[in-house]
């Protein structure tokens, strides 16, 4: 007789993370389907099914599974939106994510379908609706950029500028590529002096300027479209902002930085806030996983720990500093550096 | 204006609910590419490139997501398989979990694909009775899943098992829809005179055969073929087991229980290792595990906790003990009932 295995591990995890694909298929599903829309107080499965016309059963599986997830809550055979779901999934909520979610999930999954493609063959031809920088996917990428940012990351980018000792004193700032314009009013709201330039690509700007309306920041933030690479980016800047957007290589982003140092005036402040790879490029998850998309069809490059202090280095930037901070649960390096004083 | 929206929960959990699909892919990609067969000892990205014949920098990217995945750990630039990987996916390994992780993909996760069109017109053949697939899909399932058995799962139960009031006095056990039979090699390793019966439908059987011959535990474990729910099951039994198998039954559990009543010694016990829904159908977990299948079949065959052990005690049992155990699987019900 041989002895059976006597084994101290378990593949739990393992069964945990291959069922990652569920949970993921089945919220994309449930906002396709408008579904939290109708869970607003308390629902029987038979009036969920018959607002969105659907079968019975399968709705109230669903609306179980959805229960699982943590979503959603049932009580008495009647279900309704869990605190996560009223406040980013309902329809028509100034914090409504469902379409920023839609829109990472229809970038993510033809790379998932392809992956072992990618891996084989390598980046490849990116086809055209894959393209991340063509007009409808900005705009569109914009849109979703303001859901998130509304929903709380502009909030905690303004927390950690507003703590900067100079910052009181700035009065005149730039975002650079600072798409819808709600990270710049979120920090104008915190420095009532404060007149803000948002630059990013006509279209992105054009959109800003409706952010910027809605939101009645008119009178001190404004919206300029152009290329930041080649186009002139305006004078005598007291700070400028660059948040998640550097994602280049070190020649393009020594360009960018020099043109910041000529557009700040004389120890005027730049402040980079940007995820970063750590642990040999193997951490946070949120960049090693989220991007692999972009990564793997050659259309982003990962900033390791350091990039951007070393390029404000490089720039002649004067006191550099590099700090990490938390953003909405994401890691990300906070560099602060000032331009030369003219003497 | 409208002012912009102050600080409410954190959104994060929805984002990591999207990407979760992620690690997913990853580690079925890292499977159909056989990144972990080449990874047993520590090697350059380039290196693990060469041997697939694949692109240097995304074989690279790749290995980084596996590591930060947990699969893979990285060392000055190089990587090698984690522990989790080389018990479970290197395919020299007993515990090979390919055939088990492609079959949920096919009956739980792929029917998930597009899963609103189920959604809103219901099953694809409504109130057809489907008898469980075919003869192959049986066998390839009892194969697949030995895995789950051997190693934590077989351990467990049989500590379990061997912990009964008189369980040293166990003559013969019957292993009821046994499939690999491997319970029941364990629970048959932990007493001293005890033989066990490893019963399940003619395909499935020989698979059971093989398992008892590579533990070369003919003398103490014998097969039997056949349908538990039409057929003679033997008697005189100390203990019946049966595990995961219950659901075929789920309509006829007064006969069979019955019947399995009646198989066993005065005081032997009836156990049973099922799933068991709590929070009004919302919980275990699992619950998410069966959805794609019952969106397609509208068969639901899932037991709500405490089906199984009422259904004994109406049978006759003179009592019944439950207890949750968690499994790698996920969160399953163990009822102990006593003749």
């Amino acid at each position: 007789m041989r002895k059976l295995p006597r084994l101290e591990i378990d593949f739990n995890e393992l069964n945990n993370l291959y069922f990652g694909t569920v949970t993921s298929r089945l919220m994309m599903t449930a906002i396709k389907m408008k579904v939290f829309d109708h869970l607003g107080s308390p629902e029987s499965a038979r009036n969920v099914a018959e607002a969105l016309d659907s079968h019975y059963g399968n709705t109230e599986l669903m609306l179980d599974a959805l229960c699982a997830c943590g979503l959603v809550e049932k009580k008495s055979g009647r279900y309704s939106n869990r605190k996560l779901a009223h406040a980013f999934l309902v329809c028509g909520k100034p914090a409504y994510l469902g379409e920023w979610l839609e829109q990472a999930d229809e970038a993510m999954r033809p790379f998932l379908e392809k992956m072992e493609d990618r891996i084989r063959i390598g980046p490849g031809e990116v086809a055209k609706a894959e393209d991340m920088n063509s007009e409808t996917y900005c705009e569109r990428y914009t849109a979703s950029h303001a859901a998130s940012s509304l929903a709380g990351i502009a909030r905690q980018f303004a927390v950690q500028i507003e703590k900067l000792p100079a910052f009181s004193s700035c009065r005149t700032m730039l975002d650079l590529g600072g798409g819808p314009g709600i990270n710049a009013m979120a920090v104008a709201e915190t420095n009532p002096n404060l007149q803000a330039t948002v630059f990013d690509r006509p279209e992105i700007a054009r959109m800003a300027r409706c952010y910027i309306e809605t939101y009645g920041f008119a009178d001190r933030v404004r919206a300029v479209g152009g290329d930041y690479l080649n186009d002139p980016l305006g004078t005598g800047y007291d700070m400028i902002m660059i948040t998640d957007s550097l994602y280049y290589d070190d020649q393009k982003i020594d360009r960018v930085l020099e043109k910041c140092g000529a557009c700040l005036r004389p120890g005027g402040m730049l402040v980079g806030i940007h995820a970063v790879l750590t642990d040999e490029r193997t951490r946070p998850v949120h960049l090693v996983l989220d991007l692999l998309a972009e990564t793997m069809t050659g259309q982003a490059h990962m900033p390791e720990k350091g990039f951007l202090a070393r390029a404000l280095g490089r720039c002649g930037f004067d006191g550099i500093t590099s700090t990490m901070v938390v953003i909405c649960g994401i890691p990300m390096e906070m560099n602060v550096g000032y331009a030369k004083s003219s003497d | 204006m409208r002012p912009l929206p102050t600080q409410g929960p954190s959104f994060t959990p929805l984002h990591d609910m999207l990407t979760a699909a992620i690690p997913a892919r990853l580690l079925q990609a890292g499977l159909a590419l056989g990144i972990f067969n080449v990874l047993g000892t520590f090697r350059t990205a380039g290196e693990v490139a060469a041997e697939l014949d694949a692109d240097a920098s995304n074989t690279r990217l790749v290995l980084d997501a596996l590591t930060n995945v947990g699969l893979i750990e990285k060392s000055e630039g190089r990587y090698q398989n984690s522990a989790l990987a080389n018990h479970y996916l290197s395919p020299d390994s007993k515990l090979y979990l390919e055939p088990l992780l492609a079959m949920i993909k096919r009956m739980s996760i792929d029917p998930l694909e597009h899963p609103e069109e189920r959604i809103r017109k219901g099953p694809l053949l409504p109130n057809a009775r489907d008898e469980s697939g075919s003869p192959c899909l049986w066998v390839e399932s009892a194969r697949a899943s030995a895995p789950w058995a051997l190693g934590e799962m077989g351990t467990c139960i049989a500590r379990i098992v061997s912990s009964l009031p008189g369980f040293s006095g166990f003559k013969k056990m019957l292993d009821l829809g046994g499939g690999h039979g491997l319970f029941t090699l364990y629970i048959v390793q932990a007493g001293e005179t005890l033989e066990g019966v490893v019963f399940d439908r003619a395909p499935v059987i020989a698979l059971a055969s093989e398992f008892i011959a590579s533990y070369d535990m003919g003398d103490s474990v014998t097969v039997m073929a056949g349908d538990y729910l039409t057929d003679d099951i033997g008697h005189g039994y100390d203990l019946v087991w049966a595990s995961a198998t219950l659901n075929n039954a789920k309509d006829n559990l007064p006969a069979l229980f019955s019947k399995i009543y009646d198989a066993l010694e005065p005081n032997g016990y009836f156990i049973s290792l099922h799933d068991g829904m709590t929070g009004e159908q919302t919980q275990p977990a699992m619950i998410l595990e069966w959805l794609g299948g019952l969106l397609s079949s509208g068969r639901d065959l899932r037991f709500e906790q405490g089906e199984v052990a009422e259904a004994m005690l109406t049978c006759g049992f003179r009592s019944v003990r439950s207890r949750t155990l968690k499994t790698p699987l996920g969160q399953m019900d163990l009822d102990i009932a006593r003749k």
